[in-house]
């Protein structure tokens, strides 16, 4: 009875790899409560999400190419050229509705055109995705440095007000969370998806099977560059500020969101959920450490330390599951 | 004959394909006809999968030309072949591990609705219509929502099987479909292909199993050293002219007599052995003995060889070094007891890629040696006797290995573990890939080392080199040893007759 139990269980992480990453996180929020008990409350738990709203989308860019055993070392570089172009775009006309929207959209044309970049490079010229993505990343920062050289721009009013606006009593992030999701939703049962995985799953039988390996994979980026200009967004509208840097950090931490999701870097098996998960976790670590009261100068360590053990348990499991 | 022509639905004229320096077709011409199970048989590298891949668009002639239905057509790859009406069941199979069955059966062509969303309903309800085909046979575990690398390796098989037919394509290539299956799995198989067949479809089938061919086939192309040597309808030939054709004009018997006295002591000796794709396998080796082991591809003769060296895992029994048993191998372990594995896949198993030639040939040497520091100067002469001796071509000690031709890095592998004179050398196809000459040095050495006591078990894909070089063969089939071969009864025909038939 107890081991066919202990069957079930692994049965259930393997339909779902992120249900590891899951229960970390429940634990972490329960940790939290219990060392700060206001950090449980709603207002709390959605403003955590209002502040890792952009790395969850970016997390959520980043999985799309790992599912295709690709990866984008680039998209930090993207945030950080959308973000400031939004940026520059709504001060130098005027910060009035049809701007902002059509900053949204200029935002948005050069994710994707970044995305269709980084898949020329790495899926028709055949580069090392994770050394030709880096040197991307170079260019589209560098691209950034141009258009701003300093930071500190302030975004139009509109903007930033809008993102931090209630309608009906809900935050403004809650409603872009709730879309997301059902993009997210809607994807993952799209056929696009499904042959994204296949071809991750191995080219070379990807390939002999008929599906269109290099198209496949091009179109992967070119999802990741459009999540990385919606990312760019929430990033512009937390900041109300442009700044040519500000995607740096943010680039490592998205595939670690992916890996601590359940998703394998070798490709074909990752979660989008999973990655979002996987951004709370590195969150709810941030701000434990915080409440326990670490000094300042351990406190990227004790994270750094968090984050490895996180990784290890549901690497741990996921191992178990499948053997 | 312009009536048996406007027959034909695919044709295939004087396709040729070179690997490197090995030649995989050579000007071959094959004509496949409505309503015809067409059988390919031919041994190890006589070009059948490449045939395939040819058709199939996976990989592309350097010469010759394709007619589908008289009609000339490039096939650039394998959505072109797709379009054209061909489906190919890969031998190494070409489904995504981490999808469903029914995700694979149909990922070329996922029904959809809303523009991008997958119609599932009516996913589920085709794959049902192939899963009702298989679904007595293929065990109860075996679920259309099951992840594939859940699944056996029949299982995953007849996923294969399924994905071809849901393609339902006039042309479908099945390459060696059945290795896996049992008798069960085969017969509701062969019923699936007579229905297509009755259909109207073209089916090319290639076994290895002779009543499986008699059973099914309704012609039967032999190929030989990658050329095509006869079509035939099977009733008009017997398993016997196919062997015969298999073979070659003459029957090469080796009476190969060694200078050694044959010290009668066993080095190695293993009882009752199981593992990954053998099974029951016991065998035991005299000090300057060669044994070859013999049979078709993947009968499990690389896995004892990576068992026994301790790779691979092993099930049950024993393992005996010099009356010594082995508990628990491990490659650490074999290295230290006198045994040595030499693999045909450099790739994988032998080169460090990017280090030079010194690099590659020490790191066994000084393992072995157990010392924190060494004198180049001392040992580097040692590596070059052993070059010498395998006749290496280098310029350079300091050479980056990936530098040198194939041979020449198999030869750097080889000499890795000459250094130290084994007591065991375990060779997985050791002349894999290699040219003609490289291959002559590698074996008049192996020929003196076994002179010199050192004993041999040899897996070569190759016959020619197992029916010259072994004193004894193991002829595997199906993972179980089938039949010894010594003496006089080392010919080819008995080796075949003993790979071929189940």
């Amino acid at each position: 009875m107890q081991n066919n139990n202990k069957n079930i269980s692994l049965q259930l992480v393997r339909d779902f790899p992120f249900i590891p990453s899951l229960i970390i996180l429940i634990v972490l929020i329960l940790l939290n409560g219990f060392y700060e008990p206001n950090s449980i409350s709603i207002d709390s738990l959605v403003g955590l999400v209002s502040t890792y709203l952009a790395l969850m989308l970016l997390a959520v860019a980043q999985t799309y190419v790992v599912m295709s055993a690709d990866i984008d070392l680039s998209v930090g570089g993207i945030i950080s050229l959308v973000n400031v172009s939004i940026v520059a775009f709504m001060d130098h006309f005027g910060g009035g509705v049809h701007v902002v929207l059509l900053s949204l959209l200029l935002g948005i044309i050069i994710g994707i055109l970044c995305g269709l970049i980084n898949g020329f490079v790495v899926a028709i010229l055949r580069l090392q995705a994770i050394v030709a993505t880096f040197a991307t990343s170079i260019f589209f920062m560098g691209l950034a440095l141009y258009i701003m050289p300093v930071a500190g721009t302030p975004a139009s009013d509109l903007f930033w007000l809008t993102y931090f606006e209630n309608y009906f009593g809900i935050p403004f992030v809650i409603y872009a969370l709730i879309f997301i999701l059902l993009l997210i939703f809607f994807l993952n049962k799209s056929r696009f998806v499904t042959t994204l995985l296949a071809v991750g799953d191995g080219y070379l039988s990807a390939f002999q099977g008929g599906l269109d390996v290099t198209k496949t994979r091009v179109k992967g980026f070119l999802l990741c560059g459009f999540f990385s200009a919606v990312s760019a967004f929430c990033l512009t509208g937390e900041t109300a500020s442009g700044d040519p840097l500000v995607g740096t950090k943010m680039t490592l931490l998205s595939v670690a969101a992916v890996v601590l999701g359940g998703g394998a870097l070798s490709g074909g098996s990752a979660s989008v959920i999973g990655s979002m998960i996987g951004v709370l976790i590195i969150g709810l670590i941030n701000s434990l450490v915080f409440f326990i009261g670490t000094p300042s100068e351990w406190q990227n360590l004790i994270q750094g330390l968090s984050i490895l053990i996180a990784l290890m348990i549901g690497i741990y499991i996921n191992i178990k599951a499948q053997s | 004959m312009p009536l048996f022509k406007s027959m034909s639905l695919l044709e295939v004229k004087n396709i040729s394909k070179k690997y490197g320096a090995t030649i995989a077709l050579n000007n071959c011409n094959i004509s496949i006809n409505e309503s015809e199970i067409h059988v390919l048989i031919g041994s190890n590298g006589s070009g059948k999968s490449t045939l395939c891949k040819i058709i199939s668009g996976s990989v592309q002639a350097d010469k010759g030309e394709i007619f589908i239905k008289n009609k000339k057509t490039k096939i650039k790859n394998p959505i072109d072949s797709k379009n054209l009406g061909i489906s190919t069941f890969y031998q190494e199979l070409s489904i995504a591990n981490h999808a469903t069955v029914e995700d694979n059966v149909f990922m070329n062509n996922l029904p959809s609705k809303y523009f991008f969303l997958i119609d599932r309903e009516k996913l589920r309800n085709s794959a049902l219509k192939f899963y009702n085909l298989f679904k007595n046979v293929a065990g109860e575990d075996f679920l259309l929502s099951t992840p594939v690398n859940q699944l056996r390796e029949d299982q995953r098989q007849i996923v294969e099987i399924m994905k071809v037919l849901a393609s339902n394509t006039k042309i479908m290539i099945f390459d060696e479909p059945t290795s896996a299956l049992d008798k069960a799995q085969v017969e509701c198989f062969f019923k699936i292909l007579k229905n297509l067949k009755k259909q109207g479809h073209s089916i090319i089938f290639i076994s290895h199993r002779m009543n499986e061919i008699f059973e099914v086939g309704d012609k039967i192309t032999v190929l030989r050293d990658a050329e095509v040597i006869s079509t035939n309808k099977l009733k008009e030939v017997d398993q016997d002219t196919i062997i015969k054709r298999m073979i070659g004009e003459k029957n090469l018997t080796s009476n190969f007599q060694r200078q050694n006295n044959k010290i009668k002591t066993p080095a190695l000796s293993i009882r009752n052995l199981s593992g990954k794709n053998f099974d029951n396998i016991s065998l035991e080796i005299l000090k300057g003995e060669i044994i070859g082991i013999g049979g078709l591809h993947g009968q499990g003769q690389s896995s004892l060889l990576r068992s026994i060296f301790g790779i691979l895992p092993i099930k049950s029994g024993k393992i005996y070094v010099e009356n010594k048993i082995i508990n628990k191998t491990s490659p650490r372990k074999s290295i230290n007891n006198g045994l040595s594995y030499i693999s045909g896949d450099r790739k994988r198993d032998g080169i460090f890629p990017g280090r030079s030639i010194f690099e590659n040939i020490f790191p066994i040497h000084f393992y072995k040696n157990k010392k924190i520091f060494t004198n180049r100067n001392r040992v580097q002469p040692l590596a070059n006797n052993t070059l010498d001796l395998l006749k290496t071509v280098y310029s350079n000690i300091n050479q980056e290995i990936t530098n040198l031709s194939g041979g020449n890095q198999q030869k750097i592998i080889i000499a890795r573990w000459l250094i130290n004179s084994p007591l065991v050398l375990l060779l997985d196809d050791p002349a894999k890939g290699i040219d003609l000459s490289a291959k002559a040095d590698l074996y008049s050495l192996i020929n003196k080392l076994a002179e010199k006591g050192v004993s041999i078990i040899l897996y070569s894909s190759d016959d020619v080199e197992l029916l010259t070089y072994s004193d004894r063969i193991l002829v595997f089939n199906n993972g179980k040893i089938t039949r010894l071969l010594k003496g006089s009864e080392k010919n080819k025909y008995n080796l075949y007759e003993a790979s071929y038939n189940n």
